[in-house]
């Protein structure tokens, strides 16, 4: 073995980056769903680990919304940005080690970002609790990479046009990096403006990051399993230039109740309405791409995955559009109601989509199949049936805070009438992280997995080695 | 080289033009306007102006003996601000522990005006860093908790064993109050915690 300089490779082989950061991001699934697993379980029963400073519920919180976020679905994001915006500009990944070494240094960050939560560093910012250094460190480490390799791809493309997946990554890329700035603790906001740019950026990850790029990802997934060509190019324009221009805008509407400028609450409210035609384009852009498919839907997991993502859509959109205008905000502001429609938003819509794009793209980066079909169906069915009594429970509770804020009735008594379900969501939230390490387990195997030859070329091989 | 053909690089370039204006322009009606708006027209009133003296400069960096092991003193250990009153350290703690989690400090126009007393003006918040006025409301809102429960020694005792208290009270079932224990917060921190809650009125 002579190891010279001529024959080292001068780049990793593509592919390599999307690989860590799928398997880096199913990790993380599988401890930010721990961690909010452990949370719940102090919901109901408030005397679990009480008592252990480190594992309270203020700190079991935060590292449970910034672990899903930050660790799954923005990770997940990464590793599909990395896997699909080559593929679909026909070319490679403009920087593949840039690409690795931000994953391992993300992976660092988190594991830096949790300790710091547990001993009770944080801004107290909600989706932001992590200090200034960490908000340095994301930016140059995490953000920065991902935004050039995303454009430098794109610029240096084989292929005329740019598909309506990239649009999305690359707006995305750019409009959450100045939210990110904007609502970060660092920008010094005080007052009840600090109240608002919380908001303002809690909605904008949302909006312009979470859920269009979950978007971008089923725009690619679909068509590519099915084989159908994307349903409509005009609807695609509608989805994303109204989410440019909408989206953007709604954060208010968290703030309804809130001493803040009462024309930028109508501004918010009407312009949160307005978020229906974005999500109704893209839905039937989807959906009417199916045609003719839909018996892939039962049959393959990357298409259960993504349209059921797809399907929560419809009512987290529904939900989302009109929850927040003065009419209902009153009546469920602050309740478990808010609680389930950010699980729709975050665990319906966007896990469900970024898991089937790792059941899509992951066996093909290994050039591997999938270890256990039977395995993947066991994740699906506890992932969708622990969402969803988990959403129904919650949303129970929430009305139940929501008639106690209204009507004559003690506090203590609300919170004795939503206990059960309570332990309800403990139950069914337990099945979601159940389900998330025999995901883990699944893509383990299927990556140890030995490379068998197939059937056909078994004599070939027999021949050669003979 | 980009792309196929100069014309697809420019649309490229174009559309993220697009993307840019369309983006700057949300921030100036959603950011630039509002934010100008709260810092130019608001003004404190008596309370925020109390609250805003005694708290530190930046509560970015909340750090002061998380785990209690009796080292640290009883001030604000951050980025820039040093060393605050005892109000100011009890928010710190507050935030520290995460107890705006489940307890809002805004009090909606619902029955909470009954309940907890009247919604308050932008100016009750006057510079407080970060504003923690409403999250989730699994607990009573503390917006007026001052004026509610003005004993020291229950206050304490509650954030201590909260549902030992409760139950103490003549709750009848023992679900009454879902919040956590906190005996093992240092006299110091409770001390801070408690005295920031009496000030809130």
């Amino acid at each position: 073995m002579s190891a010279n300089a001529a024959s080292l490779p001068r780049d990793l082989k593509p592919g390599t980056a999307a690989k860590l950061a799928f398997f880096s991001a199913i990790v993380w699934f599988c401890i930010g769903t721990i961690y909010g697993g452990l949370a719940r379980i102090k919901m109901a029963y408030p005397d679990f680990l009480a008592g252990v400073p480190w594992l309270t519920f203020g700190v079991l919180r935060p590292s449970h919304v910034d672990t899903v976020i930050l660790g799954w679905i923005t990770m997940a994001f990464a590793a599909a940005i990395y896997y699909m915006t080559p593929a679909l500009c026909n070319t490679r990944l403009w920087n593949e080690k840039l690409a690795v070494a931000s994953i391992w240094l993300w992976n660092l960050g988190l594991v830096v970002m949790n300790a710091t939560f547990a001993g009770g560093i944080m801004t107290g910012i909600k989706y932001h609790e992590w200090t200034w250094p960490i908000d340095m460190y994301i930016m140059f480490f995490i953000m920065v990479p991902l935004a050039l390799n995303c454009w430098m791809t794109i610029l240096h493309r084989k292929t005329k046009g740019i598909y309506i997946s990239l649009w999305f990554f690359a707006a995305c890329i750019l409009m959450i990096a100045v939210v990110f700035v904007l609502g970060s603790d660092d920008m010094g906001w005080n007052g009840i403006a600090s109240a608002y740019m919380t908001w303002w950026y809690a909605h904008n990850v949302l909006g312009l990051w979470i859920t269009p790029v979950s978007a971008a990802i089923a725009y690619y997934t679909i068509p590519k399993v099915t084989g159908n060509p994307l349903y409509s190019h005009r609807i695609g324009h509608i989805h994303f230039w109204s989410i440019v221009g909408f989206y953007s805008t709604p954060g208010a509407h968290h703030l309804m109740a809130a001493p803040i400028p009462e024309w930028l609450k109508s501004f918010a409210s009407v312009s949160g309405v307005l978020i229906l035609i974005p999500a109704l384009a893209f839905v039937t852009n989807v959906l009417l791409t199916m045609e003719g498919k839909w018996h892939l839907f039962v049959e393959n997991p990357a298409i259960q995955w993504t349209l059921t993502g797809v399907l929560f859509a419809i009512p987290l959109n529904v939900q989302g559009a009109f929850q927040q205008t003065r009419a209902i905000n009153w009546y469920i502001h602050g309740t478990n109601w808010i609680v389930a429609h950010a699980h729709m938003a975050l665990l319906g819509f966007s896990t469900f989509v970024e898991v089937g794009a790792v059941y899509y793209a992951l066996p093909r980066l290994l050039g591997k199949p999938l270890f256990s079909v039977a395995l993947a169906r066991w994740h699906y069915w506890m992932t969708a049936i622990g969402f969803m009594g988990f959403w129904t429970a919650l949303t129970a509770s929430g009305l139940i805070e929501a008639a106690a804020k209204a009507t004559n009735w003690s506090f203590s008594g609300m919170l004795i009438a939503e206990h059960p379900y309570m332990v309800a969501a403990v139950l069914f939230g337990w099945m979601i992280v159940v389900g998330q390490w025999l995901f883990l387990y699944n893509m383990i195997r299927t990556a140890t997995a030995p490379v068998t030859v197939p059937e056909g070329r078994k004599a070939v091989a027999t021949a050669a080695a003979g | 080289m980009s792309g196929g053909s100069n014309g697809a690089g420019m649309r490229y370039m174009i559309g993220m033009l697009a993307v840019v204006v369309i983006f700057a322009t949300s921030i100036i009606v959603t950011v630039a306007l509002p934010i100008g708006q709260m810092y130019t027209m608001i003004k404190p009133t008596a309370q925020g102006a109390y609250i805003s003296a005694q708290l530190p400069k930046d509560q970015g960096w909340v750090a002061s003996d998380p785990l209690n092991t009796g080292t640290a003193g009883a001030h604000l250990v951050n980025g820039y601000g040093g060393p605050t009153s005892n109000i100011g350290y009890g928010k710190v703690v507050f935030l520290r522990e995460g107890c705006f989690y489940c307890h809002t400090m805004m009090v909606e126009e619902t029955k909470d005006w009954y309940d907890w007393g009247a919604p308050e003006p932008a100016g009750w918040w006057y510079k407080g860093r970060p504003n923690v006025n409403a999250n989730e409301r699994t607990g009573p809102d503390l917006q007026h908790v001052g004026t509610r429960l003005p004993s020291k020694t229950y206050l304490i005792q509650h954030e201590r064993y909260p549902r030992r208290v409760v139950e103490a009270d003549g709750a009848t079932n023992h679900w009454m109050s879902v919040m956590p224990d906190f005996y093992w917060l240092s006299n110091n921190d409770l001390n801070a915690v408690v005295d920031f809650l009496r000030a809130m009125k």
